[in-house]
């Protein structure tokens, strides 16, 4: 239909003085950043606009991968430093897209950039600043176990190593700026508004867990010893906040432990009538990986069924069965704790003769579910959300990246709840979508 | 007995009330969040079992119904909001309609139009037979007690007492055939069980459990558990009243008028009459229970109350207008207003009381056998797996 584009070389009859990419990534996830790579390899300009300090996504915050059982970090950090490396990227973290309006056959889209009140092209990334500061803040990368300085690199592996000051609890006692040694420290840092325009724009903005108080039967937001699904990834993580298994109440090596699986999603009640798809496989993941941590332990999983569809996930499922995990077919109705923290579950035993129980436990994981991270509508386009507030894909079957606006593409959890390896299938999908998008629409980068 | 798979049950069911349990994926939730689901009685999933094979003979001999007091905490949290709080309530409806002898239950339950028509005539009938037309005095001067005579209205009642005891006896003793708990249980186990089960009756102990752990906790006064307690304790209060009254007209003339003399300074000394007392703290009592009940059920403002059908508004509805005019039968007769219109709401009054009980067997009144019989079924638990125990 086309002649192939040069890129980098034709004028853009409208030449304004906005700068100019190719594509706009919004979410530099595990989808954002197979996307950006896969477009910038065929030497597209891609601007990748994360809401976070940091690239990386939800990734990069697991412990392991299933069926696999591959280091996510170990895995997720090279994608991160090629994307950050790579000459056609340009990664905009701490900003977030305020407004996209159309442009021509593409889009201009504005972006804010959040201060990290401290000059980034001089800071060097030596973690002086975050020696000095004297205040101690919830670690949020660590689902608040564990406290981090009010100024500092938002984990290890985070890039860019660019601190960021938390201004809401610093003291303004000038620490950081004292012991910064290129004096980069800067409290007055205002936002910084800037227009891009670009060719094409991917929704890659993921999910977040479903609320920890969604189901009030459960506690989530009461009791200690109750966690969410991502916290049982970072305790579960080599390098987690305790640096081992413990039970946050008293620091005890817990052994005997509950997931319950369908605790946010499945469940019309709560207004989530999906199946999250990954809950039951990261479930049996982190029981595998705590039966390695705590080989005495005994592990349950409250299940109403166990949904391993992917491929080498039975597998996967059988092998944790065969490791002694229990998996006890209930849904669990309610979570009591008792006097010393422990968590008595009622359930209904379906053996037998069933009957209703109250079985303990001394901590619990609950599964929650993937709600969309981000609301479409927020930046007043035409981009449609399904009844569960996931982006539409109305060529689903075919074309699972389009959505109901042309230009707009989608790719990963924000299409619908997706595991690690459909997110990548899909935003390599969406990456190839694009560029043919481009193509059609004779897009020049002046 | 072979048990047979009938899917038509459900649909049967399901015209007795407003759930939908084809959707229900058995995981489990409303057994364990139950509060009075306990061993040896566990609801409402096994019920919801049933009802989908469609085990007819388990159903209509099954206690767990009469367990539950329905406090919708199964049908909040169901994940696939399949109510089986309100599948329970169907399932009492269904067991009284179908252990029905005359078969006007099952029409009632299902058509309020034929619930309508049918209370219509019968109260029509009812009416025709207590009134007497006073020949010779114009309907100007009719006066209080001219159209209605009470000594019709006292033959009338023990004719449809009689009535009422046979029909009744049947349907206990279809009740009674399909469970076969009674048979070979000792005297003493059944008096332990029925004075456990007269305690619960008396106070709806369990009721307490149902809102437990829930943080909506009502006032007294709206309170589920009281408002029933104060209907049935007013009901009992007026039946007593009633016997009391009977006792002291008809059997004991000596004490027609037990009020000391010094009472009559205060004026009105029938008031004082210690039937009456009784029945005015009664019939107000109950007054505040059916009204406030009748109130939730209309308004459907909660979840127990939102699937409100006719049936529950049709029994309430009664009590109320019988308590209403019931009290302003007692004020006319206090203050001897003569006006005839008293008649026409003593022959509403009379000819509603007799329905009602003429009524028991085939409306939601029959709770008032059959929950206290189920949980003596209940109360005999350990008896039952005693029994099953030999067996195997």
């Amino acid at each position: 239909m086309n002649a192939p584009v040069n890129t980098n070389a034709s004028v853009n009859a409208n030449a304004t003085s906005n700068p100019k990419a190719d594509v706009l990534i919004i979410g530099a996830g595990i989808a954002g950043l197979q996307a950006s790579l896969d477009l910038a390899d065929q030497n597209r300009q891609v601007i990748l606009v994360e809401r976070n300090p940091s690239i990386g996504g939800r990734m990069i915050n697991l412990s392991k991968v299933y069926p696999t059982l591959d280091c996510a970090s170990c895995i997720t950090t090279p994608r991160m430093a090629s994307a950050s490396h790579h000459p056609n990227i340009n990664a905009l973290t701490y900003s977030e897209v305020k407004n996209v309006e159309k442009h021509g056959t593409g889009f201009r889209v504005t972006v804010v950039k959040k201060p990290r009140y401290i000059d980034e092209d001089k800071c060097i990334g030596c973690k002086r600043c975050e020696e000095a500061c004297p205040v101690f803040v919830k670690d949020e990368f660590e689902h608040n176990f564990g406290a981090k300085k009010a100024i500092s690199i938002p984990f290890t592996n985070a890039i860019p190593q660019l601190p960021v000051l938390d201004i809401n609890n610093c003291t303004l006692c000038g620490a950081c700026a004292n012991a910064c040694p290129t004096d980069c420290i800067n409290y007055t840092q205002q936002p910084v508004e800037t227009v891009y325009e670009v060719g094409a724009i991917l929704v890659s903005t993921g999910y977040q867990l479903t609320p920890a108080n969604a189901k009030p039967q459960y506690g989530g937001d009461k009791f200690t010893n109750v966690l969410t699904a991502l916290q049982g990834e970072r305790l579960l993580a080599p390098h987690g906040p305790f640096g081992r298994v413990l039970r946050p109440s008293d620091g005890k090596i817990p052994d005997n432990i509950a997931f319950i699986q369908c605790a946010g999603s499945r469940d019309q009640s709560i207004g989530l009538p999906y199946c999250s798809r990954v809950c039951c496989m990261y479930a049996i993941k982190q029981a595998m990986l705590l039966s390695g941590s705590l080989p005495t332990a005994d592990i349950t999983i409250y299940y109403m069924d166990i949904r391993a569809f992917g491929k080498g996930y039975e597998q996967f499922y059988q092998n944790a069965k065969a490791m002694g995990i229990h998996f006890v077919k209930a849904k669990v109705a309610r979570i009591k704790e008792t006097e010393d923290k422990n968590l008595m579950l009622r359930i209904e035993r379906q053996e037998d003769q069933s009957q209703p129980e109250e079985v303990q436990h001394d901590m619990v994981v609950l599964s929650l579910g993937l709600k969309p991270d981000w609301n479409p509508e927020a930046i007043n386009l035409n981009v449609h959300t399904e009844y569960d507030g996931f982006v539409k894909s109305p060529k689903a079957p075919l074309q699972p990246n389009i959505t109901t606006m042309e230009g707009i593409f989608a790719a990963g959890a924000a299409t619908g709840p997706k595991d690690i390896v459909d997110t990548i299938g899909e935003a390599c999908a969406g990456a190839m979508e694009i560029e043919n998008h481009l193509r059609r629409m004779e897009w020049r980068l002046s | 007995m072979a048990i047979s798979v009938n899917p038509h049950v459900l649909d049967e069911i399901k015209s007795y009330g407003a759930f939908d349990i084809s959707a229900c994926f058995h995981c489990g939730n409303c057994t364990a969040v139950c509060p009075l689901s306990e061993d040896g009685a566990s609801f409402p999933r096994k019920m919801i079992r049933y009802g989908q094979l469609g085990v007819k003979s388990e159903i209509l001999k099954a206690k767990e119904p009469w367990l539950c007091y329905y406090c919708a905490e199964c049908s909040e949290t169901c994940p696939r909001q399949a109510e089986p709080g309100e599948y329970m309530a169907s399932l009492r409806r269904y067991q009284i309609a179908n252990l029905d002898p005359t078969g006007f239950g099952k029409l009632m339950y299902k058509h309020s139009w034929f619930a309508l028509l049918f209370s219509a005539v019968t109260a029509f009938i009812l009416a025709t037979l207590l009134v007497k037309i006073p020949y010779g005095k114009s309907p100007a001067h009719w006066l209080f007690g001219d159209l209605v005579s009470y000594s019709t209205i006292h033959d009338v009642g023990i004719g449809l007492s009689v009535l009422l005891t046979t029909l009744l006896i049947a349907s206990f003793f279809n009740l009674i055939r399909r469970s076969e708990i009674l048979v070979g249980t000792s005297f003493k186990k059944l008096l332990k069980a029925k004075m456990e089960v007269l305690r619960e009756i008396g106070t709806m102990k369990r009721h307490a459990k149902c809102h437990e752990s829930d943080e909506r906790k009502m006032p007294w006064y709206i309170d589920p558990r009281f408002v029933h307690m104060g209907i049935m304790w007013g009901f009992l209060m007026l039946a007593m009243a009633t016997a009391f009254d009977f006792l002291f007209l008809y059997l004991m003339p000596m004490f027609v008028n037990p009020i000391p003399e010094w009472l009559g300074a205060f004026g009105l000394p029938q008031v004082f009459y210690p039937a009456r007392i009784l029945g005015t703290i009664g019939g107000l009592i109950m007054l505040w229970g059916v009204s406030t009940a009748l109130y939730k059920r209309l308004a459907k403002s909660e979840r127990a109350t939102e699937k409100t059908r006719f049936s529950d508004g049709w029994l309430l509805g009664y009590l109320w207008v019988l308590a209403i005019t019931g009290f302003w039968l007692e004020i006319v007769v206090t203050f001897a207003n003569k006006a005839i219109i008293n008649d026409w709401v003593l022959l509403i009054h009379a000819a509603m009381a007799m329905q009602l009980v003429l009524f028991m067997g085939m409306t939601k009144l029959a709770h008032v056998v059959y929950r206290p019989f189920m949980l003596v079924k209940h109360a005999l638990r350990n008896t039952e797996t005693h029994q099953t125990g030999e067996k195997q």
